[in-house]
């Protein structure tokens, strides 16, 4: 999957804990840990946008384009 | 697919159909064994109520003749009781929640089909319980009735929705699983 999430670092550099963002979203802590690992298919605009606005951040600094092996850029 | 996606709370009023029609699923199963094992083994309950059902009105009830309907009797049984079964392990899914999970839609698929062989086998089963019934009479009397009621059409009609709404339920199962992977 060439997207990476970055989620991880931003918790890191916001030192907000996962428990803590998951609780302040509305999502279990469950699901807050396979978007991490970026093991979903897709992340909601609403759920993206309470992230945003909890870290206070953009879209941009969570989620990343990685051309990856899977996903080879055009020539 | 997130482990939290299932269960999910169960409506209300789901919840009470659900026993419902679990109580409704014991007292048919408990109907499907009770009542053919007393009709035939009571020729007096065949001698009053063959005429209408199956249509018959000159018959030789024997132990050959019971013995016979009796084992006709047991493929409709089987079936119904497989299709109670199927819808009380449909219904124990909708119980915990996992109303667009694939056991529930292959219940219900599996329900859908049963009732349709149900409806199908029973105007078979009808003349062969006709000629089981007939068996002991003199030649020239002994009957073979063929006929396809009101009530066998609609059990056709409404397997065949059945069948038709399981189809759909896969493409509904497709997407709630497709929606799962969303966060």
């Amino acid at each position: 999957m060439p997207i990476v999430v970055n989620l991880d670092v931003m918790l890191a550099r916001r030192k907000m804990r996962s428990r803590e963002l998951a609780e302040r979203i509305g999502i279990t802590e469950q699901n807050l840990s396979l978007l991490k690992s970026g093991k979903v298919r897709g992340v909601r605009f609403d759920t993206l946008s309470r992230i945003c606005e909890v870290l206070e951040c953009q879209p941009g600094d969570l989620l990343e384009f990685r051309p990856g092996p899977d996903d080879p850029p055009e020539a | 697919m997130p482990p939290s996606a299932y269960p999910r709370p169960l409506p209300a009023s789901l919840g009470r159909i659900v026993l419902i029609v679990r109580a409704l699923c014991v007292l048919g199963a408990l109907s499907l064994i009770a009542v053919p094992l007393w009709f035939w083994a009571s020729p007096e309950a065949i001698e009053s109520l063959a005429p209408s059902m199956v249509g018959v009105k000159e018959m030789s009830i024997d132990a050959r003749a019971q013995w016979l309907g009796g084992a006709l009797s047991l493929l409709p049984v089987s079936l119904g009781l497989y299709a109670l079964w199927q819808l009380w392990r449909l219904f124990t899914e909708y119980a915990a929640g996992r109303v667009f999970g694939r056991a529930a839609l292959a219940h219900l698929r599996r329900f859908a089909w049963a009732l349709l062989g149900t409806a199908l086998l029973a105007p078979l089963v009808r003349a062969a319980t006709s000629v089981a019934l007939t068996l002991g009479n003199p030649p020239g009397r002994r009957m073979l009735v063929v006929g396809f009621s009101w009530n066998d059409y609609m059990a056709v009609l409404l397997a065949a929705v059945l069948i038709a709404i399981a189809t759909v339920m896969a493409e509904a199962v497709r997407v709630a699983e497709e929606n799962e992977g969303f966060v």
